[in-house]
């Protein structure tokens, strides 16, 4: 009877140690992510139904803030505007990156010399920082002596304006931002690729379909997960976008540039409209959510899962 | 080994070495005109082969104009990216190997919640963590750029995963043993794991090298300012300098560059695990 006492009592007081350790182990990182990640996702709900200017005092205003960006000019025509762009330039990158990214991973999965080489080149701008990579494109863009109308011009092409003109300065911002980030689309693709199964493929071949019947009918559905989930993080990686609108145009010309991520930057940390600031972030966290819903959505029910890409 | 020059061969090599050049053109187009003389920028057709005029780097790198020199501004953001990645490693392997090996109450339920947080775009955080460190009087300063990242949802969910590879009997053993659950996460667990730890590490430090959008707005004091930054008022002071910015643009890339060509299997292989795994 004491013995077993004594076990069990052991038993119990390892078990609390180990509760103890395992909360002790969390602790460092909950503290971190506690302050810098879950509070203040509850905090600018609260700050945003304020009229506040960072320093001072605030004023409760309710859902002012909503109604101003969404409704009232001239906060919502800007507010609008930007939306207006950030659908622009994402129905121009988002196809483009990833039809340019597939096709490209299709060719370098085939059997080819120098395939690390080639992955290297079209992957190493993704790493690249943003702000010394804008620096060359601006040259490069540079409307009187950047190579692009040089080449223009040698091509007997009419010089476009790039960075400084309307509507150009998106198509530039979209062409840099293909280039930052193609590569790492081109890796998902790759990795895609790869576990959709060869013996589906020869099978399809051997039973007399052309390359272009496999891809279309075995390849492409067995990589709608994969294509999916780029398209996702595509989308939410171009309503967010930051670095290259600043450095590249500021928003300009005529606010053309500015999307709803440099918006929220601006009305911030330039005019330091902290409540209102904060109601933009919560729309576009809104949006963010709404897609990740829908993703969730439709990868449950709808697209085929590759084997072994459901994680646990 | 002879190259296969069938038709459809030929395509792909053409289109491949077509796309890498066009990618890796404007690294080399930085490079020329760091190193071209200011009068050879301003012509038609331009000139494609350097110059080889290294001055442009002197210059630059005597030009401060927020009165900090380069130096500072890399040993900033080296000393930076190396503590945020200890930190992060750290403290991230740490609760990785808690959720994974150890059993205590509520322990799925956080860690469902700490999943959450990724879904939780960075922009929406801004505010109000200026705010916290404004009250905490660490705007302009050196734990404004550390601390906020010292803890990754990414390495710790990558690094329970890792943890969970470890038999269970390893740990039973150990604690026969009279193996402490420290002793035994520092001296066993955590060198199995070390390709991982060493993957996220590459991310992390990476991600912190280049960051922009937060220190730019938490730090205004050159003192502190990592080269991102600092560079980003090296555009607006020599605006019409393109030898010098492009000087110190490849100042800034080149030793991401050299670390990327290093560890390029381990980028690589990380990006695209996570995303199968994700």
């Amino acid at each position: 009877m004491e013995e077993a006492k004594i076990v069990s009592g052991l038993k119990k007081r390892r078990r609390v140690l180990e509760y103890l350790t395992g909360y002790g182990f969390i602790t460092p990182a909950l503290i971190i992510l506690g302050v810098f990640a879950i509070f203040p996702t509850f905090y600018v709900f609260y700050l945003s139904l304020f009229d506040w200017s960072m320093i001072g005092g605030k004023t409760f205003i309710g859902l002012q803030n909503y109604i101003d960006l969404l409704f009232k000019p001239p906060y919502a025509n800007d507010f609008w505007h930007a939306a207006l762009v950030t659908v622009e330039y994402v129905v121009l990158q988002v196809p483009i990156t990833m039809s340019i990214s597939l096709f490209l991973a299709t060719l370098l999965m085939k059997p080819i010399k120098f395939r690390g080489f080639f992955r290297l080149g079209i992957f190493v701008a993704y790493v690249t920082p943003l702000v010394a990579t804008s620096i060359v494109w601006e040259w490069i863009f540079h409307p009187d002596y950047g190579i692009l109308n040089s080449f223009l011009k040698l091509l007997h092409l009419p010089p476009s304006q790039w960075l400084i003109g309307f509507p150009s300065a998106l198509f530039a911002i979209v062409i840099y931002t293909v280039w930052h980030e193609l590569g790492y689309s081109t890796i998902l693709f790759m990795a895609g690729l790869t576990s959709v199964s060869k013996e589906l493929q020869e099978a399809a071949q051997i039973d007399g379909a052309n390359a272009r019947g496999v891809f279309w009918h075995i390849t492409w559905p067995l990589l709608s997960p994969i294509t999916f989930y780029i398209f996702i993080i595509s989308l939410i990686g171009s309503f967010r976008m930051f670095t290259p609108v600043l450095v590249l145009t500021q928003g300009g010309p005529y606010n053309s540039t500015t999307t709803i991520g440099y918006m929220l930057y601006r009305e911030a940390f330039q005019y330091w409209r902290s409540g209102f600031a904060s109601s933009i972030a919560v729309v576009l966290f809104g949006i963010i959510f709404l897609i990740t819903i829908i993703q969730f959505r439709v990868t449950g029910k709808k697209v085929f899962y590759a084997e072994g890409s459901e994680g646990e | 080994m002879k190259i296969n020059l069938k038709k459809s061969n030929f395509f792909t090599y053409f289109i491949l070495s077509l796309v890498t050049l066009i990618m890796v053109f404007p690294f080399y187009w930085m490079i020329v005109t760091s190193l071209s003389k200011p009068e050879n920028l301003f012509i038609f057709p331009p000139k494609l082969w350097p110059d080889f005029n290294f001055k442009n780097y002197v210059d630059m790198w005597n030009a401060n104009p927020q009165g900090v020199s380069w130096t500072r501004y890399i040993l900033n953001t080296l000393f930076v990216a190396t503590s945020t990645t200890l930190l992060s490693l750290f403290n991230s392997s740490l609760a990785g190997f808690a959720f994974a090996k150890l059993k205590f109450p509520l322990r799925n339920q956080i860690f469902m919640v700490i999943l959450g947080i990724m879904m939780i775009p960075g922009e929406l955080m801004l505010i109000p963590n200026y705010l916290t460190l404004f009250r905490l009087g660490w705007l302009n300063s050196y734990q404004a750029l550390i601390i906020p990242f010292g803890a990754s949802v990414f390495g710790i969910f990558l690094t329970r995963q890792a943890f969970r590879q470890l038999p269970n009997e390893l740990w039973e053993a150990a604690q026969i043993d009279g193996c402490s659950i420290g002793r035994f996460y520092f001296n066993i667990a955590l060198p199995i794991v070390r390709p991982t730890l060493f993957a996220f590490a590459l991310f992390v430090f990476l991600g912190s090298w280049n960051a922009f959008l937060w220190p730019l707005i938490v730090n205004t004091n050159p003192n502190f300012m990592p080269l991102e930054v600092a560079l980003y008022s090296f555009i607006g002071a020599e605006g019409t300098n393109w030898q010098l910015l492009a000087a110190a643009a490849t100042m800034a890339t080149f030793p991401v560059l050299i670390l990327f060509l290093i560890f390029q299997t381990q980028f690589i292989e990380g990006i695209s695990r996570g995303a199968i795994k994700g």
